[in-house]
């Protein structure tokens, strides 16, 4: 018999991603939507949960939520009912939470995700629903009292529940990339963890390798980051198999990731086992999904990146990493092939793209919207390039200088001051000078065979030049000074 | 329905009640749901569920934003408030 310590256990993740929907009111009431307002400022005896306020539903919620959807490859329901879900909580002010129980608006979804198993094929993680649900509002906990802001209170969420096909922190990173890629080409959310319109919460359990009857579940909860994610994942996938191992027992429980610590741990709670009793909505009736709607909802959506992607590797002939990370974000694409359509070297731009434009976003922490460039700016900058009237150095400073002024190639290499002209003279008396300067040593070496040293020789006359100069230029000028 | 049932339920719904009260309810409730499990013996396998006892389908409005209270109407009933919020003890010991 096989003891406990021989066992390889198999990690078993779901994750629970909840979207704050980007509409200009509340889910059922006609309060306006916005981060950062003051404390209460938009609600109403609905969002407050006084007595005999009524819901009404926010249509353009529905239209959201189809396409969320769509984009995770999902059914979409005929006809959609909501629930009560209820429990106390101080930020839920009418004691349940409008929700979908058994009928969700999305079902039977699957997203493919950009990692492949052993065999090369691609991973995919199957998405069991996204249903619409109501947010609560916000507590600020302090010594000895709590402060509650319901302007969130009523706002419409989507839930999108995944199955349990995600076997590491690194494919639940992946599946969380790619769903964030998917949404951000639908411009339904602001989707930023940091302000709470992008939340994500996973289920973890193991089971001995091989086995079917899955483990006992933990959720965890708190994570404000798709690393922190990843990271909580790790350990409580550690921890499991610690207890596991050493022949304990695991309890179904709520943790929380703590981020200082990078640890989880167990939540305090004062209520007993979850027992929310469910209930139709008896303040909403029954809404029809028309198929004539859903066709409408899908031929307005743009091209989403799965497509994409295929269609950039056909098209382009980009390598596969230069284009996924060209199809990660909408504006990316769409500011490359605004790019392509006017110069009509692809893997080149594809190349600025991928290399310094995305540099520039990182460093800067903003997107292509961020910065100020654009796609006819940058391929002014590469016929500067391909004209000689600026090298690979001086063509990266002018680039940079782009970025923040919004101005044009050109203006801005006039402005730097690094415009190669064609200064016969300036050029003929700097390389006489470098000659003078490293006659006895790189000069000498060249003159011996060492070719490496023109390398250098070359770098010296475009610095005299201050940047002005084209290298490839330079390089015959002074192996011809050289050999006399 | 026994009187473990009954305290199940008095403490999801927050109520208080007395030792006398739970056990008259658990009759009392054990009769009413007794009188409701009759349906039981119906056969309504080809009938489909009412989820709703009003016709009223697709009872939705536009994205309109529409004034919301005041701030100080908002908080105006709250037992205890600080500077817009409504102030409840401490959730987190």
């Amino acid at each position: 018999m096989a003891t406990a310590t021989t066992i390889k256990y198999e990690p078993v993740i779901g994750l629970e991603v909840h979207v704050q929907l980007k509409t200009k009111t509340k889910a059922f009431c006609s309060c306006k939507v916005e981060f950062g307002a003051p404390a209460n400022s938009h609600t109403c005896p609905v969002c407050l949960g006084l007595p005999g306020a009524l819901p009404v539903l926010n249509k353009e919620v529905v239209t959201l939520a189809i396409k969320v959807g769509l984009a995770l490859n999902c059914q979409i329901a005929h006809r959609i009912k909501f629930d009560r879900k209820n429990y106390f909580y101080p930020d839920l002010p009418k004691g349940y939470q409008i929700t979908q129980y058994d009928g969700p608006i999305c079902f039977d979804g699957i997203l493919e995700l950009p990692i492949h198993d052993a065999s090369g094929a691609p991973r995919n993680c199957r998405v069991t629903r996204a249903h619409l649900e109501e947010d609560a509002g916000k507590s600020i906990h302090l010594e000895g009292s709590t402060l509650i802001d319901l302007n969130r209170a009523g706002t419409a969420l989507v839930e999108i529940v995944s199955a349990p096909d995600l076997r590491s922190a690194e494919e639940a990173h992946a599946y969380l990339t790619t769903l964030k890629r998917n949404l951000s080409y639908l411009d339904v959310s602001e989707l930023s963890m940091e302000k709470g319109s992008l939340r994500c919460d996973a289920n973890i359990s193991i089971k001995p390798e091989g086995a079917i009857k899955l483990g006992t579940r933990v959720e965890v909860k708190n994570m404000n980051s798709f690393k922190s994610v990843a990271s909580a994942i790790r350990f409580e996938i550690e921890r499991q198999t610690k207890v596991v191992s050493a022949g304990g027992t695991l309890h179904q429980e709520t943790r929380l990731w703590d981020e200082d610590q990078l640890c989880t741990r167990a939540m305090r709670s004062k209520e007993e086992a979850n027992d929310y009793r469910y209930f139709p909505e008896p303040d909403l009736s029954w809404f029809n999904i028309d198929r004539k709607w859903v066709e409408q909802i899908q031929s307005s959506l743009p091209e989403l990146p799965e497509k994409r992607l295929l269609r950039f590797l056909d098209d382009y002939k980009l390598e596969r990493g230069e284009a996924e990370f060209l199809v990660s974000e909408r504006e990316l694409a769409e500011f490359f092939e605004h790019a392509v359509k006017l110069y009509q070297k692809p893997r080149k731009v594809a190349a600025w793209v991928a290399g310094e434009f995305s540099h520039a976003m990182q460093e800067r922490a903003i997107g292509v919207k961020g910065l100020k460039i654009t796609p006819a700016a940058l391929i002014g900058l590469m016929d500067l390039l391909d004209a000689g009237k600026l090298n690979n150095v001086t063509a990266k400073e002018v680039f940079a200088a782009m970025l923040d002024s919004g101005e044009d190639a050109l203006a801005v290499a006039r402005r730097l001051n690094k415009l190669i002209e064609q200064d016969s003279g300036a050029v003929d008396k700097a390389i006489i000078e470098v000659m003078l300067e490293f006659a006895d040593k790189a000069v000498a070496d060249y003159k011996a065979g060492k070719d490496v040293a023109l390398g250098f020789l070359v770098g010296q006359v475009v610095r005299k030049l201050k940047g002005k100069a084209n290298p490839k230029e330079i390089a015959p000028l002074l192996t011809k000074a050289i050999r006399g | 329905m026994d009187e473990h049932t009954v305290r199940h339920v008095a403490k999801l719904a927050r109520l208080e009640l007395a030792e006398g009260e739970i056990a008259r309810l658990a009759g009392d409730l054990s009769k009413i749901t007794h009188y409701i499990e009759q349906m039981g013996k119906l056969d309504v396998r080809h009938v489909e569920a009412t989820i709703h006892p009003v016709v009223d389908e697709n009872a939705w409005r536009p994205d309109e934003i529409h004034a919301s209270f005041p701030r100080d109407v908002a908080v105006k009933n709250a037992p205890d408030k600080d500077q817009g919020f409504f102030k409840v003890p401490p959730v987190i010991e």
